[in-house]
């Protein structure tokens, strides 16, 4: 029987046995491991490292990639590359884009709901090839090859070059690649006669006059330019270059140039010109281009139209910094003029990229240390039939498709993403485009629209060469291996052409697939023997044998620096296009300015890529004055926003002719007043839910400019802003 | 219906009535236990705070309740062990308000950590230099002891004291019941104080910083004035709020004129040493950590603008002072009761910038300053409190004898 | 940490960073490899910068000039680890403590989330776990095994990438060696720095890569917010005059003469 006493006891022994018992601990020890089980953890393994290439953008940085088992962890930089010496932050962010399994296409896809509708059936990979090769086989039979539109966005040119081989061979003229600058080809063609690379001795500059060139945001080489920056201003009080941005906005590259020079958008080519007058002018031009008819021509138009006094209305800036820039210009050892505004991809026109080049031609600096450079890249060599062709404007091409002025069938699009870039017109174009095919390892906006959709590997999951990076000034050929494979149902795109045309029956493309592709050009550049490896800074001659070149290739490069040399054969100053360009506006723009009493220009961010969606990890680095909740925020001038009367961080609706969308007002001393300038790279409908539906596609009311020359490009446009 | 528990010789609402109200606290109660429960499921992003907010409402209730509770371990030290007899007749109801604001600022801590079920750390890897480290063992014993001192209360309770066991019990209770007051008195003075040292040591964040004596700076021994100077008068306006809603007389005037003096008093001394010890924090310890005064206020009116100094020290500080000390304004119930009031909001408003304004000032000069607005997951925890108190007042007022003039006072 | 325990560091190692504000380009890559390489989580919508969660962040800072005078800076600020760190001696539970070498350590699972030290850090370098972490969906497969993920509800910041010491001292033992060489160790931000702006490394060892630009710098050198006293370890660079006052309380005189020092 229970008594009080025993009770009491049996309360008190309990507890006291309670205490000293090791249940206590325990469930406090409990409580902490449960309290830790809350998150996944990274399994362990062994570590391993492989080299890389990186090819989220043309920029081609040697990367040195960490492996825990099979898995890829982290990314570095390889210090035997030339290029670079760190990461940019899309290199960065490579294993988000590797492992991020809402954006990878995990199987090839086969359209089954209406278009862009989003309803897919996963296929395997033999339909989807008999797919695709039946209809590019009942094209060919039907005789309208040229009915086959190709829309290349691969950073590799080797992968271009196959492509473009492909397209010919099929007999289609209609190649088009997005990041083609063709207002520079045209330029560059008329003034030199020269089809091939561009690129930019930086290294050597001693004086770089960028024309909003946004050179540590995205423009050229990515990591490279960051690269220079740290050896220009290695000893910042004593720089070995003063870069002077011309820009209307201050972008990163502007707020770390030794000077900015805030103009008026689209005048660049009046700023070159009056800049050009007061070298002119003053008789300190280089005679080295100068004395023919076509100089003298130049040189009395400008003397007449391009007097810096009149200029400084239109272009913003000041008489007395024309003439100062131009002096320190001419007066400089290595002075570079540089073209393509913000990143470079969006043309610039002809007319404003000869303008500009003309002051490399005035202080002689072309093909020299320091200069520009033109030569033929390895692939323009090994296929000199392919580097010939002038590149076309693709956006052109897709209106005159959307109007029915040119007949396209199958829309072959490889790692491009048009429908992001040309909202409205590639929209329009796909209705007249019976058959679209997308080579992309993400679902971007492209993918969304299209017929059939093949998955490629991302870059580390593939053989890739990699050629020279945009706008470096001799070439380069590395090789990207697989580092590791990959966990999706992926083809190469080169496979896959190959094998195609192989059914079909093409010329000239006799390889089994894209790896033999690469051997055959490592035997190439092996047998020519020109040019030499290049480790970090040590140059190393080319080994024995091309196996052991292949080997050696894919930790570090191929390079030959000597590709330029001296003389080019001739140089016009004033080719047609100078004499078109000078009588008109440099660019069209629609609108009253009644209506829209502002100019609206595209604001570019490194961590902003445009045809390749931004990884979570940069979303989540972009400031709140570019995005907002799911709202883009314009940046303007306070004195803009009060004269719209909104407030800084308050909605706004941003009006063109083209269009109005609902923006968040960021206001910043960092810009002219009257310019609004809008984040490009936000607004994509694909990929995942990081991305998709923030912000607005800039391009749907961005401007597509016409310029005089004919070139088309968006350059700015009017706007309005409007409280809400 | 509940007449056998009700203290002889009382009058108390009929039940019916009783349980309309205790229904609407209830409601309250309840409202505060879902967004609590919120809280301690979906995590702490339920609130509005962030990284720049560590410390938000939460805390600043905590501290404003712990100071305004200070009338249970200040009466029952005045009453105990000083002696002031008279103080007798008010010492329940301090006990406890003293209890309700502990418990509830403790029950606010434990949801306020982001991991409630690491929350033992704190006392089995104690930190001994931290002053949050000192809060918690403080406040942890003082609530036991403020069990202690309540638990004689509720055995008055006429049905309880019946047996013959408890009313020996409950006597002896009272017999020891200045150990208690000494052991609380001490308790408390440490959390007072550190809760004062918490902000006051933050080198890094000059608003809060305050230099000091030996470990403790000047905001320790301000934090333990200011709650025994505000204690008190939030014991009297419970008290006399109390009055109002049950329409009964329950302690003599001059009781709450007694706790209004000592209030007002301490306030007296505390606002002396506020206000040097404001003009030392202008003159020398912002200009060591290269600041000015401007930088630390935002304007002057909207968020943070120096209406809040001029609040804090002037009108709800200086002026409550001067009326409660001044005997002549003290002896009419209205000008007690308002200078109760701002003497409560004052300290409440000296809580409310060391937390809020202390975190709020940029402590880069290129920093914004952040704008934080508590969610209503963060008031309706503070409404379970809220409930939570109103419960205990109302059923201790029913049905124990928490004062022992009331049966003298309302003899007719 | 006592202050007393500063003193006896008996290790010939004590590893500060230095920032080059004026090499820095604020491109962000510092930023994204240390979420890589730390598990860092993102959420779809981090846009409250007041709520994202970050070891290292890159402030712009402006000149507050008025067009077209304006300046700007970019400021990587990961955790100062202080000598003097304030959030150690205030954390209830020992849940951070500053190591013989230098580094402030956080123990996430001691940590039980009363944001004291967020309170009182002047950096924000600390942040809180306000959410479950979440990582975009098999992003999962790319952790770094090296470093633990943080549950939701404790406090988290920055390590100096604490596990790439580990990993150097153990490959130096293996090697038989006692010290590390310079630049052995170093965290992943200084090591994507594009434009190499970052310096790590050993102070202690006068040979040392960041001992020497102390030493060749010493005029353009200063820490974030040096009066509040707890002794950052983060130096920053920058030879421009007006980057100094905008970065820390800086008194009108004091800045004079500042000004004039740099002449």
């Amino acid at each position: 029987m229970l008594t009080r006493r025993g009770f009491l006891q049996f309360v008190v022994g309990g507890a006291l046995g309670a205490v000293f018992s090791p249940l206590p601990w325990r469930i406090a020890d409990e409580l902490v491991l449960f309290s830790q089980r809350w998150t996944p953890q990274g399994a362990p393994g062994d570590e391993s490292w492989c080299y890389s290439i990186c090819q989220l953008c043309p920029g081609g940085c040697g990367l040195k990639v960490r492996k825990i088992s099979e898995r890829v962890v982290q990314v570095e930089a390889n210090p035997l590359s030339p290029i670079n010496r760190g990461v940019c932050p899309l290199g960065a962010a490579s294993v988000q884009y590797l492992y991020g399994d809402k954006r990878r296409i995990k199987k090839p896809l086969k359209r089954t709901g209406k278009r862009g509708e989003g309803k897919w059936q996963e296929i395997e990979w033999a339909e989807a090839l008999n797919l695709l090769t039946s209809k590019l086989n009942d094209l060919k039979g039907s005789g309208a090859t040229e009915g086959l539109l190709c829309i290349d966005g691969s950073v590799s040119k080797v992968m271009s070059g196959l492509l473009k081989k492909f397209c010919y061979a099929y007999g289609t003229s209609n190649y088009f690649h997005v990041n083609a600058d063709v207002g520079a080809s045209i330029a560059i063609k008329e003034m030199q006669d020269f089809n091939g690379c561009v690129g930019f001795d930086l290294e050597n500059a001693d004086y770089v006059l960028s024309f909003g060139s946004q050179l540590l945001e995205g423009w050229g080489a990515p990591g490279n330019l960051q690269a220079l920056y740290n050896y220009w201003f290695e000893n910042p009080l004593k720089p070995k270059v003063k870069v002077v941005q011309i820009e209307p906005r201050m972008s990163d590259t502007a707020a770390k140039a030794s000077e900015w020079l805030p103009n008026l958008p689209g005048t660049e080519a009046l700023v070159a010109l009056g800049l050009a007058w007061v070298i002119l002018k003053e008789g300190k031009y280089n005679p080295r281009f100068t004395g023919d008819a076509d100089f003298e021509r130049f040189k009395r138009a400008v003397l007449e139209g391009f007097n810096p006094d009149k200029l400084e209305e239109k272009t913003g800036l000041c008489k007395d910094d024309f003439i100062r820039v131009a002096r320190e210009f001419c007066n400089a050892k290595h002075p570079i003029a540089v073209w393509g505004r913000g990143k470079g991809f969006n043309s610039t026109g002809a007319f404003e990229v000869l303008a500009i080049h003309s002051l490399n031609a005035l202080v002689g600096n072309i093909n020299r240390k320091g200069g520009t450079a033109f030569f033929k890249d390895v692939v323009d060599e090994v296929w000199p039939e392919i580097s010939t062709r002038q590149p076309r404007d693709l956006g052109k091409f897709i209106e005159s498709v959307g109007a029915k002025k040119v007949y396209a069938e199958i829309a072959l699009v490889c790692e491009a993403n048009p429908a992001y870039k040309y909202p409205v017109s590639f929209g329009n174009a796909l209705q007249n485009v019976p058959f679209v095919v997308t080579f992309t390892p993400f679902m971007n906006d492209t993918a969304l629209v299209s017929d059939l959709v093949l998955p490629t590997p991302f870059y580390m999951e593939k053989w890739e060469a990699i050629t020279t990076p945009r706008g470096f000034s001799y070439p380069v050929f590395g090789l990207s291996c697989p580092v590791c494979k990959s966990s999706y149902g992926v083809k190469h795109p080169g496979d896959v052409v190959l094998a195609v045309s192989k059914t079909l029956g093409l010329k000239g493309l006799p390889w089994d697939n894209y790896r033999n592709l690469l051997q055959y050009l490592v035997e190439k550049i092996w047998s020519k023997g020109k040019g030499c490896l290049l480790k970090g800074n040590k140059k190393v001659a080319l080994p024995s044998s091309p196996r052991q070149m292949w080997s050696e290739l894919t930790t570090c490069v191929w390079a030959n620096p000597e590709a330029v040399s001296g003389g080019i054969k001739k140089f016009d100053f004033a080719p047609s296009v100078f004499a078109e360009g000078i009588k008109r506006p440099v660019w069209s723009v629609e609108g009253k300015s009644e209506d829209y009493p502002f100019t609206l220009i595209p604001c570019e961010y490194l961590i902003l890529p445009q045809d390749l969606g931004a990884a979570p990890f940069l979303v989540k680095q972009l400031p709140d004055t570019v995005l907002k909740g799911s709202d883009l925020c314009v940046e303007v001038h306070p004195e803009t926003a009060s004269q719209c009367g909104v407030k800084n961080g308050e909605l706004a609706l941003l009006q063109t002719p083209l269009g109005q969308a609902r923006v968040r007002v960021f206001c910043n001393e960092c810009i002219r007043p009257g310019i609004i300038g809008i984040p490009v790279g936000l607004g994509h409908k694909g990929y995942d839910e990081y991305l998709a539906g923030k912000g607005i596609n800039a391009y749907t009311i961005l401007g597509y400019n016409e310029e005089a020359t004919g070139v088309a490009s968006y350059v700015m446009n009017k706007a309005n802003l409007v409280k809400i | 219906m509940d007449a056998a528990l009700i203290p002889p010789g009382v009058q108390r609402c009929s039940f019916k009535k009783f349980m309309v109200w205790i229904g609407f606290v209830l409601l309250l109660l309840l409202w505060g236990l879902y967004g609590t429960a919120l809280c301690l499921i979906k995590g702490l992003n339920q609130t509005h705070m962030n990284n720049y907010y560590g410390f938000a409402l939460w805390i600043f209730l905590d501290l404003g309740v712990i100071a305004l509770g200070a009338g249970a371990f200040f009466t029952g030290f005045l009453r105990y062990i000083v002696g002031i007899d008279k103080l007798k007749n008010i010492i329940n109801i301090a006990v406890i308000i003293g209890w309700c604001c502990y418990g509830g600022a403790l029950l606010i801590l434990a949801i306020d950590v982001g991991q409630p079920l690491r929350a033992w750390h704190i006392f089995w890897y104690p930190n001994v230099h931290s002053m949050l480290t000192e809060v918690s063992f403080c406040i942890t014993c003082y609530f036991t002891v403020l069990c202690v001192e309540y638990l004689p209360i509720i055995l008055e309770n006429p049905q309880l004291d019946k047996n013959r066991f408890i009313h020996i019990l409950s006597h002896n209770f009272h017999e020891y019941m200045f150990i208690f007051a000494a052991l609380g008195t001490f308790l408390s003075f440490f959390h007072q104080g550190s809760l004062g040292g918490t902000f006051g040591v933050l080198f890094t964040r000059p608003f809060a910083y305050r230099t000091g004596f030996f470990v403790w700076p000047w905001t320790f021994f301000l934090f333990i004035l200011s709650a025994i100077a505000s204690g008190p008068a939030l014991t009297l306006l419970i008290t006399w709020f109390m009055q109002k809603v049950t329409g009964r007389k329950l302690v003599s005037y001059d009781v709450l004129e007694l706790m209004g003096k000592i209030a007002g008093t301490l306030l007296f001394i505390y606002m002396i040493f506020k206000l040097i010890d404001t003009w030392y924090w202008i003159e020398h310890v912002l200009p060591s950590k290269g600041m000015t005064l401007a930088d630390c206020y935002k304007g002057w009116f909207g968020s943070y603008g120096y209406w809040l100094l001029v609040a804090e020290l002037g009108v709800f500080g200086v002026i409550p002072a001067l009326i409660l000390v001044c005997p002549a304004l003290r002896k009419r119930e209205f000008w007690l009761i308002l200078g109760a009031l701002m003497d409560c909001t004052g300290i409440a408003l000296n809580r409310f910038v060391m937390v809020l304004q202390s975190s709020a000032v940029p402590t880069y000069p290129f920093d914004k300053w952040p704008s934080y607005m508590p969610s209503w997951q963060e008031w309706a925890t503070f409404g379970m409190v809220l409930g939570i108190t109103l419960l205990v007042i109302s059923l201790s007022y029913r049905y124990l004898p928490l004062f022992p003039q009331e049966k003298e006072l309302n003899r007719n | 940490m006592g202050h007393e325990e500063k003193e006896n560091w008996s290790h010939a190692e004590k590893y500060v960073m230095v920032i080059d504000i004026d090499k820095c380009t604020g491109c962000g890559a510092c930023v994204v490899a240390c979420s890589q390489e730390n598990n860092i989580p993102v959420r779809t919508d981090e846009t409250d910068k007041y709520m994202s969660l970050n070891w290292l962040v890159i402030y712009r800072v402006t000149n507050a000039q008025p067009f077209p005078k304006t300046k700007v800076v970019y400021v990587p600020r990961p955790c100062m680890h202080c000598d003097d760190p304030i959030c150690v001696h205030v954390c209830p539970a020992s849940a951070t403590d500053k190591d013989a070498k230098g580094i402030v350590s956080q123990i996430y699972p001691r940590c039980f989330g009363c944001r004291y030290c967020m309170a009182a850090c002047p950096y924000h370098a600390r942040v809180f776990n306000w959410y479950d972490p979440v990582y975009p969906k098999g992003t999962e497969r790319g952790f770094n095994p090296d470093v633990s993920t943080r549950m939701r509800g404790v406090v988290e910041k920055c390590s100096f990438c604490n596990h790439r010491y580990q990993h150097a001292r153990d490959k130096a033992i293996a090697e038989g060696r006692v010290c590390l060489e310079d630049g052995e160790y170093i965290p992943a931000c200084a090591e994507a720095c594009p434009t190499k702006a970052i310096y790590f490394g050993n102070i202690k060892d006068p040979n040392s890569q960041v001992s020497r630009i102390l030493r060749e710098e010493r005029p353009h050198v200063f820490r974030l917010l040096e009066k509040y006293g707890s002794e950052p370890s983060v130096y920053y660079i920058s030879r421009q005059d007006w980057v100094r006052p905008r970065l820390d309380w800086v008194l009108e005189e004091e800045h004079k003469k500042y000004k004039n020092s740099m002449k």
